[in-house]
């Protein structure tokens, strides 16, 4: 069973450093799997997961849509939500933020979705809706909230869960449609441990 | 002689390297996983939300920061775009542009009609080859009639074509099976050397979106200008604020692009990007019609070395006194190797 990488070695070692360094180097297994492990890690090393920063509450803009593409071998995503709001523990509890995994439908039917699918995140940010320090609001209380380490993939009803990606040997695009949140950052959580079997 | 390009990889079995004869294989399967990895290691080079305003029924443009691929390859852009009241379902269309310093813009799609219905969700996909030089995009959008859009965001990542005879900018090289399609060929130091030569070629040369954040590149038309709260000038003021992932990393080190203008006074140190509680970095708002202002920025990861090593990472702007200042884009990449 071969899994895929987390590997720091790639950045260890210098890039110029050739592996074999002597012209006839005896006949070693281990010369092959490391040539191998290389080429895999570069495969399946998961990418970085940028934090997607927007305003994402005000003018009414409240919903949008976003993609992101997955390397190989990952199974499951979570998220860390950045929300801003005026209150500091005073005022109004906000909107919980809203995560749907669209890549499987019709984009034409997103929002049209199982209630269920829709991954909900509690919010615990308060007061008036503002966006970080430069909206009307002025200064605000700004922090970010990671999503559910839950794995269900047929919830009966929304719940605060891990995404679920496209496991395979090739990388995948996904398109979410998030709400209220002023910037996201979907990370893989899992991935595969069984390469031969994808 | 063929440079064979699977389009999945063939996974070794570990079982296979137990009691192995000299042969090409697994050697040669190696070589063209290599190949497989040029075509699809496909770290997205930007991953955008717009912040924007929604009803737009005039011309929309931003320019966002790149470093593409020191190989001229093919990227493949998704817009993601909600149509909303027009006459109705009038076209969208879509114009992107890419700039580099000894060129000015380029265009990539000139106004493409989009075909678009009222208040359904409209990705648009296409494919095209960004320049080696190019240091940014620009993204236009429109719709006939005046009908309303809500721009919503962008994805743009790496979808080249196979690799072709011949070492590439970025340092990979093909493999080509001539010297290991013979019967009997010798498994030479050069053939075992460039799978590693060429897996890191691929890494330090894709870079990683690790954060974003883009507004229009008009100053009458960008979301929001520093002095928007009336708060005292040469006050920082966040306008963006996210948490990263780098899997596995520990103190990587980011490089930070930015687009920034002033109303008037200085143009110094206008913007800073930083890790909270860690180091920062300080960038001039130099206009839109010149590079992105450039840095880098090393952060310390919590949860070091693991699947979700994370940082928390701000950008703020500063102006001066009677003066507007805007922040039109950040973007900031994760290079492995770097």
């Amino acid at each position: 069973m071969r899994g895929p990488s987390l590997s720091e070695t790639l950045n260890r070692v210098d890039e110029s450093a050739k592996m074999l360094k002597t012209v006839s180097p005896p006949a070693k297994v281990e010369y092959l799997l490391a040539a191998d492990r290389y080429v895999l890690d570069c495969l399946t090393l998961p990418y970085a997961a940028p934090a997607v920063c927007f305003d994402g509450t005000g003018a009414s803009v409240t919903e949008r849509q976003l993609g992101t593409v997955f390397a190989p071998a990952t199974t499951h995503a979570r998220c860390w939500i950045t929300r801003s709001g005026d209150g500091i523990g005073q005022g109004v509890l906000q909107a919980d933020s809203e995560i749907e995994n669209t890549t499987s439908a019709d984009p034409a039917t997103v929002g049209s979705s199982a209630a269920a699918d829709v991954i909900t995140v509690p919010c615990q940010q308060t007061g008036t809706i503002g966006y970080c320090d430069v909206s009307a609001q002025g200064l605000q209380n700004v922090a970010t909230y990671a999503s559910g380490d839950q794995i269900d993939d047929t919830p009966s009803a929304t719940m605060d869960r891990q995404l679920e990606v496209a496991e395979g040997l090739v990388p995948v695009v996904e398109d979410l449609q998030v709400s209220y949140m002023d910037g996201i950052c979907v990370w893989p959580s899992v991935q595969s441990l069984d390469l031969e079997a994808l | 002689m063929t440079i064979t390009t699977p389009s999945t990889p063939t996974i070794v079995a570990e079982s296979d390297y137990v009691q192995l004869a000299a042969a090409a294989t697994p050697l040669q399967t190696i070589l063209e996983n290599a190949n497989a990895a040029y075509q699809l290691h496909r770290p997205p080079l930007l991953v955008v939300g717009y912040t924007t305003d929604q009803q737009i029924d005039r011309t929309w443009s931003c320019q966002i920061p790149i470093v593409p691929s020191a190989d001229g390859i093919k990227y493949r852009f998704r817009h993601y775009l909600l149509p909303q009241t027009s006459s109705p379902n009038d076209t969208m269309t879509v114009k992107v542009e890419e700039w580099t310093s000894g060129g000015g813009w380029n265009t990539l799609q000139n106004d493409t009609a989009v075909a678009a219905t009222d208040n359904t969700q409209l990705i648009y996909e296409h494919t095209d080859t960004i320049d080696a030089d190019a240091r940014k995009l620009r993204i236009t959008y429109d719709r006939a009639n005046s009908g309303e859009f809500f721009p919503q965001g962008l994805l743009v990542y790496p979808l080249p074509d196979a690799p072709t005879a011949g070492v590439k900018a970025s340092g990979f090289a093909p493999f080509d099976d001539g010297m290991l399609s013979e019967t009997g060929a010798a498994l030479n130091v050069e053939h075992h050397n460039r799978p590693k030569r060429n897996a890191h070629a691929l890494l330090a040369d894709r870079y990683q979106c690790a954060m974003s954040f883009v507004q229009e590149d008009s100053t009458t038309h960008a979301r929001y200008d520093i002095a928007d709260p009336g708060l005292s000038a040469n006050l920082w003021l966040r306008v963006a604020h996210g948490r990263c992932v780098i899997p596995g990393q520990r103190t990587p080190t980011l490089v930070v692009h930015v687009i920034a203008s002033v109303s008037a006074g200085s143009t110094s140190e206008r913007v800073a990007v930083r890790q909270v509680g860690g180091a920062s970095a300080l960038f001039d708002a130099s206009g839109t019609s010149v590079a992105p202002e450039a840095g880098t920025l090393q952060v310390q990861l919590d949860a070091a070395g693991t699947l979700s090593a994370h940082a928390l990472l701000e950008a703020l702007g500063k102006r001066t006194s009677g003066n507007s200042m805007w922040v039109h884009a950040v973007v900031a990449w994760y290079v492995p190797g770097a």
